[in-house]
């Protein structure tokens, strides 16, 4: 896979996340930095394991539970950062 | 009318044939003024067909739920059995959650503020059948004094897989359809539209005849599902007395469900009073469940 632009990435996970959880909001309404899970885009553990599962689909990253994984999933600017990373040590 | 006879409130649903594609979305926020998220056209279904009958009058918050359908949420059985036998992978939680059939259940005591128990009862040929027999157990013998009891079957594709699966012939129409009743025993609140007098299964026409004959009245009507066999549905009409029913508007196709239509025709139309109506449907073994309604 070519590397990852984040921007470009960051714009697909937008789409992902409003595909995956249904959310009532447009991808193009997300912040890079709004919080996913609770206050913010207001998702919950079942969003967040979604996006998880899709991820690893799309992009064959697994996020995995723990610290390194919360912060991960806090917004989508540091979700696109832990995928360019795993996809450069791999 | 029969003292056992449980009084129907309201009747509610929906209904739409093979070539209408809704859009369930957008229902749901016209009737809950918001969008529900990660839920499918079987839910969606769920809540826009009980939305009529739970706001006909003050729903009390200890209302039993009695929620049923032919199939089931087949939507996301097949998108959760394509993950894990055909893709190999981890189900999706969102999908793999829905396939519980209750869990519209869940979603049907959340928006209309229901605090009873909720059952998810079915029998795959008599399933709206099997719901109002135990809801009227229920409530005959547990106190329960209010229930909805509903039913939803969904199309999915494509056409010729979803026919196998119900058991539809090739040249039959097929539908979709979620049908609402609100039971209350002592509700005064509202005039029944109504009444449920029996709801049983039978082994054979001989038993059903026994035991319906002395419930019914001199101006019965009789209809019968897409399996009665009609040289049994001919034994009815002869041995019971009873006419046969012209429904003003018929079920738009086939699905597991589709009595659902029958019997809120029957109650809502005006040319039906002080008169009953007997459902009876047949399944693969033979054997015959009969609901019988009732109207002042």
């Amino acid at each position: 896979m070519a590397e990852l632009d984040k921007d470009t990435l960051m714009a697909e996970l937008k789409e992902m996340i409003v595909e995956e959880c249904d959310t009532e909001v447009e991808a193009d309404e997300i912040a890079n930095d709004i919080r996913l899970v609770g206050e913010g885009l207001e998702l919950d553990s079942l969003d967040a394991l979604q996006i998880s599962l899709a991820i690893k689909d799309k992009y064959g990253v697994r996020i995995e539970g723990g610290p390194d994984s919360r912060e991960a999933m806090a917004n989508v600017s540091s979700l696109a950062d832990f995928i360019i990373k795993a996809k450069q040590a791999s | 009318m029969d003292r056992k006879a449980i009084p129907i409130i309201a009747a509610s649903g929906i209904e739409y044939p093979a070539n209408e594609e809704p859009d369930f979305k957008a229902q749901i926020k016209q009737v809950f003024g918001k969008q529900i998220r990660r839920i499918g056209p079987f839910i969606q279904m769920a809540l826009i067909g009980a939305a009529d009958s739970v706001r006909a009058a003050p729903l009390p918050e200890a209302t039993n739920v009695y929620f049923t359908s032919g199939s089931g949420d087949m939507d996301v059985t097949i998108d959760v059995l394509h993950r894990t036998v055909r893709d190999r992978q981890i189900p999706k939680p969102l999908s793999f959650v829905n396939t519980v059939s209750n869990a519209a259940c869940f979603y049907l005591t959340k928006y209309f503020s229901i605090g009873g128990s909720t059952s998810f009862v079915s029998t795959r040929e008599f399933a709206l059948e099997s719901a109002f027999f135990q809801a009227m157990t229920d409530m005959s013998v547990l106190d329960v004094e209010t229930a909805l009891v509903g039913s939803v079957d969904i199309l999915t594709t494509p056409d010729t897989t979803h026919r196998t699966r119900v058991g539809s012939a090739p040249a039959e129409e097929l539908a979709q359809g979620s049908h609402w009743f609100r039971l209350a025993r002592s509700d005064t609140s509202a005039t029944p539209i109504g009444y449920l007098v029996d709801t049983s299964i039978f082994k054979d026409a001989g038993s059903l005849i026994d035991h319906l004959k002395p419930l019914l009245s001199a101006n019965c009507f009789i209809t019968f599902g897409n399996r009665a066999d009609s040289s049994n549905s001919q034994k009815m009409i002869n041995e019971l007395g009873a006419q046969e029913y012209q429904a003003q508007k018929q079920p738009a196709g086939h699905y597991g469900t589709n009595c659902g239509q029958i019997f809120r025709d029957y109650l809502h139309r005006e040319d039906t009073s002080a008169s009953q109506l007997l459902y009876v449907q047949q399944n693969e073994q033979g054997h015959l469940s009969a609901v019988l309604l009732a109207k002042d």
